[in-house]
């Protein structure tokens, strides 16, 4: 059943009576607090909406950063090159700033020649696995080098 | 054949006056008056005849207005005069009041205008006329809601079908086809209960 009378029309009400209702100014009234509370909520909305936009997208970073390191676990962030030990009991003075010349005039070289960039872009496994080897060889020879300077050593420093 | 009812007509120059109007309006509030004025008693008389209780009138027309004022840089200007567009509001808003306050909503059906809805062929005596509207009342209290607003809008207030698409919110078209299957409603419900009382 639907909420409506039906009424056979009677008189309707004079027109003077309806216009002593009129109220211009509860109008402008009522305009001001519908502006205001649109206004409220719109602002509310704005605020809740921002919010949520930062906080997705600092949650996504923070989910995302952390799902790819647990992707890649064998990874390290930063590699560093491999590097010549040179232990400091093992060596003499003079030695070692032979061997700092030698590996200078190696980079000079490399650098003068313009392969620097090119080395350090295309680094290919093989490469790196040579670059090892070379670092190894170098660490032998190092090794080798210690160990005349020190018979060398023996030989001219008397008691 | 229904006749329009002439209060709801304007002429070019009225509707091209009236823009002007809504134009100043959209400016600075306080230049609504103009409009508020002008239709003020038409769309209290609007809301009264269904609401039927002057302190929740005065209440939605206050509503109906400010939110008019409110809305006003979304109204678009389609050829039809503002009235429409404040009808609109005002059948949302009253819908919303009958809605929030629980408030039975009231029909007053116009005898005159029922004649319209009958075919006469003849003349009738007055019993048998008493008697028709009586079954044309019963009928009219079996439709939906929106069906009635159709009638209402259409038979007893006499607005153009432009009019009636524009306040329900449908095309023209639209609003003609309905109140075509309204009216095919109402005679077959009418039909029904006649035979009944017959048998």
């Amino acid at each position: 059943m639907n909420n409506i009378k039906i009424k056979i029309k009677d008189k309707e009400p004079s027109d003077e009576s309806i216009l002593d209702r009129k109220n211009f100014s509860s109008v402008i009234n009522e305009y001001k607090t519908i502006k205001s509370s649109y206004a409220k909520v719109a602002s509310f909305w704005g605020a809740t909406i921002g919010m949520t936009v930062f906080l997705a997208f600092a949650a996504s970073e923070t989910l995302g950063t952390k799902a790819y390191n647990r992707s890649q676990p064998n990874k390290k962030l930063t590699e560093s090159a491999p590097s010549i030990r040179i232990e400091p009991e093992k060596i003499s003075a003079s030695s070692a700033i032979e061997i700092i010349k030698t590996e200078d005039t190696k980079l000079l070289s490399s650098f003068a020649k313009g392969d620097y960039k090119r080395t350090q872009k295309k680094v290919s496994k093989k490469e790196v696995s040579t670059m090892e080897d070379n670092s190894k060889i170098n660490i032998e020879e190092q090794k080798s080098t210690v160990e005349k300077v020190k018979k060398i050593n023996v030989k001219y420093i008397p008691d | 054949m229904t006749s329009t009812n002439t209060k709801y007509h304007q002429s070019k120059s009225q509707i091209a006056n009236e823009e002007q109007q809504i134009i100043a309006a959209k400016k600075n509030p306080q230049r609504f008056d103009v409009i508020y004025n002008k239709y003020f008693l038409a769309i209290y008389k609007y809301i009264l005849v269904r609401v039927e209780n002057k302190s929740l009138t005065d209440e939605i027309v206050s509503k109906v207005f400010a939110k008019a004022l409110y809305k006003l840089h979304q109204y678009k200007f389609k050829g039809l005069p503002f009235s429409s567009w404040l009808y609109r509001i005002a059948y949302n808003e009253m819908n919303d009041a009958f809605r929030r306050n629980k408030v039975k909503r009231t029909v007053h059906v116009p005898i005159e205008q029922l004649g319209d809805m009958m075919c006469e062929e003849e003349e009738t005596d007055t019993q048998l006329r008493e008697q028709q509207i009586k079954m044309l009342l019963n009928g009219i209290s079996e439709l939906n809601k929106s069906e009635i607003e159709l009638l209402e809008l259409r038979y007893f207030e006499k607005r153009p079908f432009r009019e009636v698409g524009e306040i329900l919110e449908i095309t023209e078209e639209n609003a003609k086809v309905k109140t075509h299957r309204v009216v095919k409603k109402l005679r077959t419900i009418i039909e029904k209960n006649q035979s009944t009382t017959h048998e």
